[in-house]
């Protein structure tokens, strides 16, 4: 009994030092493939395992990631590609053990050997509306899932859920950037238009101040002629105002001409815009 | 130049009238002519055989360029003051190429250019 209770204790604290390192490991992991080599190299030292699939949802997105003994696949799919246990895992979210018949048809899903195939247990973890891991786990040939297990497949699950999720929170950032990038570039697209718009604009009412410059400033040449003659002789009052009114009065007409000319090209500029 | 006969050639009266009464005081004693039709005016040229012409640049039918390409064609080598309210360097530099204007002079023609002028 007693040997039994430290036997326990050190294959805890195997179990606990083998998850340390996968757990290091898998901290380090940068991709989905980062993942899976991890799991190809590190899981044999968790557990005693023939097969293992894990299936990830997040929002649209599925990853599903299969070791086996020295080989790993993972896939990053839109479509839940779920076989009819993880369906039922999904539906019903309690853990399940397979055996006789339906050991045969998950044996045929999975592409393995019947023979093989002694056991299948599965597990839902879904802690988060918006995530769901399903987890199946064939054990060795000869291998005794135990208590010790369960908590290790627990924390691999909740670890792969972690790492997992921060990857698809990255990628998500990152198609938010080219997004936001490609908003930027729309905009600085717009702002160089409407710029070349406004340099055009201002052109033309550059244009047209320029054009009609000369002929604002012939009545004014009047007014202060007029003046020029009124200040050397004020006598000239009486005969000078008339023409003083005119004058004032061709420079009016000049000027609301230009004042028409500049809003009809400034309507014309508004109208292109909208 | 002390001129005895003067031609003001300005399609606005009250420019033609504003610069008489500046050369009443500057040359009292000539025989000014104002014309407000320039078409009409470059018809009177040989006729009146003036000892200068003040001479606007903007005006309708025949402006100022005009009558002097046609003072040219028709060997008129009378002397020209161009007169304008333009303050162009471009309008100065290209009067000046015409070899009988004499003075380019802006509106309104201060005392001392029209004096300058009137030489």
């Amino acid at each position: 009994m007693a040997a039994e209770h430290t036997g326990g204790r050190q294959a805890y604290r195997i179990a606990y030092e083998a998850f340390s390192q996968f757990s290091a490991k898998l901290n380090k992991a940068r991709s989905l493939q980062d993942i899976e080599r991890c799991l190809t190299r590190n899981l044999k030292y968790l557990i005693g395992f023939r097969y293992l699939r894990v299936c990830f949802g997040y929002g649209e997105r599925w990853i599903l990631s299969i070791t086996e003994p020295g080989k790993g696949q993972i896939e990053d799919t839109t479509i839940a590609a779920l076989l009819s246990f993880e369906e039922a895992l999904l539906d019903r979210g309690l853990p399940f053990t397979l055996a006789g018949a339906e050991l045969a048809t998950a044996a045929q899903a999975l592409e393995i050997d019947p023979e093989e195939l002694h056991e299948l247990w599965g597990w839902s973890f879904d802690d988060s509306p918006n995530r769901r891991v399903l987890l199946s786990l064939a054990p060795g040939p000869g291998y005794q899932l135990s208590h010790k297990d369960v908590t290790i497949i627990r924390l691999l699950a909740d670890a792969l859920e972690a790492k997992l999720l921060e990857i698809c929170l990255f990628d998500e950032v990152a198609q938010k950037n080219r997004r936001i990038e490609s908003i930027l570039q729309d905009q600085a697209a717009i702002i160089h238009h409407q710029t070349a718009d406004l340099e055009d604009k201002n052109r033309k009412l550059l244009e047209i101040l320029s054009i009609n410059a000369h002929n604002m400033r012939e009545p004014l040449t009047r007014i202060m002629g007029l003046l020029g003659l009124l200040h050397s002789d004020a006598s000239m009052a009486e005969e000078l105002m008339p023409m003083l009114e005119v004058s004032a009065q061709d420079l009016d007409t000049t000027l609301q001409k230009v004042i028409q000319l500049a809003d009809t090209e400034v309507n014309k500029a508004t109208a292109a815009s909208e | 130049m002390n001129p005895k006969r003067i031609m003001l050639v300005d399609d606005q009266q009250i420019a033609n009238f504003i610069l008489r009464k500046l050369l009443s005081k500057h040359a009292a004693q000539a025989d000014v002519h104002d014309f407000t039709a320039p078409e009409k005016a470059i018809e009177d040229v040989a006729r009146l055989n003036p000892d200068v012409i003040f001479l606007d640049l903007n005006m309708p039918v025949l402006d100022g360029w005009a009558f002097l390409d046609q003072m040219q064609e028709r060997q008129l080598g009378h002397a020209v003051v161009v007169v304008t309210s333009s303050t162009s360097e471009v309008d100065r530099s290209r009067a000046l190429t015409y070899p009988n204007v004499r003075h380019y002079c802006s509106k309104p023609v201060p005392a001392e250019a029209l004096q300058q002028a009137l030489g």
